[in-house]
């Protein structure tokens, strides 16, 4: 484990890349990712559809598709995980990591009831414990959540949107990880719920103080939850930085242009902005700014080179040649 | 005149049931999809329909074309009753009344390219003397939607374009017969938030050129704001508030109004720790048993003995305001 300033930083992510591979060549999802996530934090992820934030979070527990190749490093409370069996990472997942999805269908199984979900996933990492013991946990934990421990007799299909989610909130805190991986918990919940289960989230979370990386497109959902933010664009993370100097103080083009795209209620602003263009295509994408094509301070070296991560100060990170000037002759730097 | 007016519109679905199910059960179960809702909206005007999943929102959009026969009630459009129009009649009238769904994947032929997409519904209604002048007119309305250049476009297939230039070819097959009102379902909701604005703008400038009036429908409060003039909010079939975007926003009167709207994330951490949580427990019930009264009742926190037998009526509050709440009687 490293403490940086007097964080601590649970998860430590350095030049990570997800390459699909295809027919057409690789899908370049996740290219060259640095951050951190620190202790009992929310980190959220954010970026429109296809930059790779599902990719990222999936691939932090090593559960992509076998087209999947990854390189880079992931040190989750110091262990490297990338250099990890999937035997090894079984008795991580869950227990270590855990991972909200957007529909928990997905990752439940329909044929098994709650009770089954709680005592399978408790027994696999604490054999000791006994089914009882098992049973006591997993009631306690759906307490937590606002369910009552009847339901525990029930199929999750049984169950409404909201309350599915709130189940997979209780199984995946029951073994208390250091890390929850919350990819888009509430986009198919209708606003009310939503409100309801971010409220849950965040409850839960400072009781159980673990760190969350929250993965969502909705720039509402992050100024809510986030401590800090990091903004995605077409698999690069091109800011990260506490949550209202995102909001406030942005400095990387797409991060200005995405926020004043979103529409907000605000009645005395009544501009619609909007960005030009479309997000590139990810296959076989080469070098340069990602963001070029959409950028209304595009210069050459722009198209040609790969900005750096620039370190701003402590905590704000801008992968933009707007502010490397100290890059410019430092060629290894440059393909960062 | 409006342009468009409802009046006590139903309409219940047949609950959806397997055979074996149906042939033990006596009692016909139905979905209380639109229950009794009144509207009317002026030629140039956009009427937000908004309100959660389930609402009735798309029934009620799918009922003023007759693309969905009422339980009961009654449609005008132009000034005419449209209710029991035959399909003949129908057909003649939809070159003046179009709709453009959410999903554009789904609306549009995967093996038509988008310039014969755009022109079928030309043919349909005999517009244009021949195919080069019709061709001419789909390839006006490309450039007018910002797929340029239009004669690469006119070729291409759907699955060849991103989602947000399949929408723009959706609203332009929409807009090609000039029709005068626009059902827009959700017509950007599966955009992200930079396309989505891109086409909201599209949205506002082709109704001021062609001189539209649209009913959009959405689950999402903040897109009406640019482009509607009165809300109109939908909670289990029924229209519980009506206003403008700055009145219903910074003064929301029904207590659901109120809930949906202290729920709506704000991108803006300043402006969302300024806002007031008023979050009501539970779900939306179930609109195959809605609550008897007001709909809201089972969860709202003013509900007072009145509010659980007979279901208010939507009154006018002041100016163009109305609810549907005894607190306001
Ligand atoms: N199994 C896969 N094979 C090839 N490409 C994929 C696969 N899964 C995702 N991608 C691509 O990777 C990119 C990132 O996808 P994803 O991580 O799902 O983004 P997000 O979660 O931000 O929407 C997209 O361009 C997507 O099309
Ligand atoms: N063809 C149908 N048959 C049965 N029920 C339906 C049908 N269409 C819609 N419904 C039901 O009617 C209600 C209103 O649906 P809808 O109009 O689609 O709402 P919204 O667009 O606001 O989400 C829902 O409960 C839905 O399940
Ligand atoms: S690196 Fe260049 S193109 Fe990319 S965001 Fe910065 S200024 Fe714009
Ligand atoms: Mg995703
Ligand atoms: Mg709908």
């Amino acid at each position: 484990m490293n403490i940086v300033d007097g964080k601590e930083a649970v998860c430590r992510i350095e030049d990570f890349r997800v390459h699909y591979m295809t027919f057409d060549g690789p899908v370049k999802a996740v290219d060259g990712v640095n951050m951190e996530v620190y202790r009992e934090e929310t980190l959220g992820l954010v970026g429109e559809s296809g930059c790779g934030k599902s990719t990222l979070g999936s691939a932090l527990l090593k559960i992509l598709p076998r087209t999947a190749r990854m390189s880079g490093k992931v040190y989750l409370e110091g262990e490297d995980l990338m250099s990890k069996m999937e035997k090894e990472m079984q008795k991580l997942r869950g227990a270590k990591i855990a991972m909200i999805f957007q529909d928990p269908m997905t990752s439940l199984n329909p044929i098994m009831k709650v009770k089954d979900h709680f005592t399978e996933m408790i027994r696999t990492h604490k054999p000791e414990v006994s089914e009882e013991q098992a049973l006591e946990m997993a009631a306690r934990a759906l307490e937590e959540v606002g369910i009552s421990e009847s339901r525990l007799n029930d199929y999750p299909f049984q169950f409404s949107g909201g309350m599915r989610q709130r189940m997979m909130i209780a199984l995946s805190i029951v073994l208390r990880p250091a890390l929850v991986i919350a990819d888009e918990p509430t986009t198919s919940l209708d606003v009310i719920v939503q409100a309801q289960i971010l409220q849950l989230m965040k409850e839960i979370q400072s009781h159980i103080r673990s760190s969350m990386i929250l993965i969502t497109h909705d720039l509402g959902v992050v100024a809510e939850m986030a401590h800090r933010i990091g903004v995605m664009y077409a698999g690069h993370l091109v800011e990260l930085a506490p949550r209202d100097v995102i909001y406030y103080r942005p400095l990387h083009p797409y991060t200005v242009a995405l926020l004043e795209s979103v529409p907000n209620t605000d009645i005395n602003d009544m501009d619609l902005d909007y960005i030009e263009g479309y997000p590139p295509s990810l296959l076989n994408i080469g070098e340069g700014c990602r963001f070029a094509d959409r950028c209304p301070k595009v210069m050459k070296l722009c198209r040609d080179r790969t900005p750096p991560d620039v370190q701003i100060d402590e905590e704000h990170i801008v992968k933009c040649w707007l502010y490397a000037d100290s890059f410019e002759e430092d060629e290894d730097n440059a393909s960062g | 005149m409006p342009l468009v007016k409802v009046e006590n519109l139903v309409k219940h679905f047949p609950v959806r049931m397997n055979f074996i199910k149906a042939l033990f059960t006596r009692e016909r179960k139905k979905v209380h999809a639109v229950n009794g809702v009144n509207f009317s909206i002026e030629e140039g005007e956009t009427l937000g329909l908004v309100g959660e999943s389930g609402s009735g929102k798309t029934t009620m959009g799918r009922l003023v074309l007759r693309l969905e026969e009422p339980t009961k009630g009654r449609i005008f459009f132009a000034g005419r009753e449209i209710t029991s129009l035959s399909a003949e009649e129908m057909r003649r009238l939809r070159r003046e009344m179009q709709i453009i769904f959410q999903d554009p994947l789904a609306s549009l032929n995967p093996y038509m390219r988008i310039g014969e997409a755009i022109r079928h519904p030309l043919v349909i209604h005999g517009i244009g003397e021949n195919k080069r002048k019709q061709r001419e007119m789909v390839l006006e309305m490309l450039e007018r939607v910002n797929l340029r250049p239009a004669e690469e476009f006119y070729n291409r297939f759907p699955r060849q374009l991103s989602g947000g230039q399949r929408q723009r070819v959706v609203i332009a097959r929409a807009l090609i017969t000039r029709p005068k009102f626009v059902v827009a379902d959700e017509a950007v909701a599966m955009l992200d938030v930079s396309v989505r604005s891109q086409l909201l703008k599209l949205m506002v400038d082709l109704k001021r050129e062609f001189n539209l009036t649209y009913l959009f429908i959405t689950h999402d409060l903040a897109t009406t704001k640019y482009i509607c003039n009165r809300i109109a909010v939908m909670y289990l079939g029924r229209i519980v508030e009506e206003g403008s975007f700055r009145d219903i926003y910074t003064d929301p009167l029904h207590p659901y109004t109120k809930a949906l709207i202290s729920a709506v994330p704000e991108p803006d951490p300043k402006a969302m720790e300024r806002k007031k949580k008023l979050i009501p427990e539970g779900e939306v019930p179930n609109p195959i048993d809605p609550p008897s009264g007001c709909p809201f009742h089972p969860r709202c926190p003013y509900v007072k003995e009145v509010c659980r037998t007979v279901p208010p009526e939507l009154k006018e509050y002041s100016g163009d305001r109305k609810v549907a709440c005894y607190l306001y009687d």
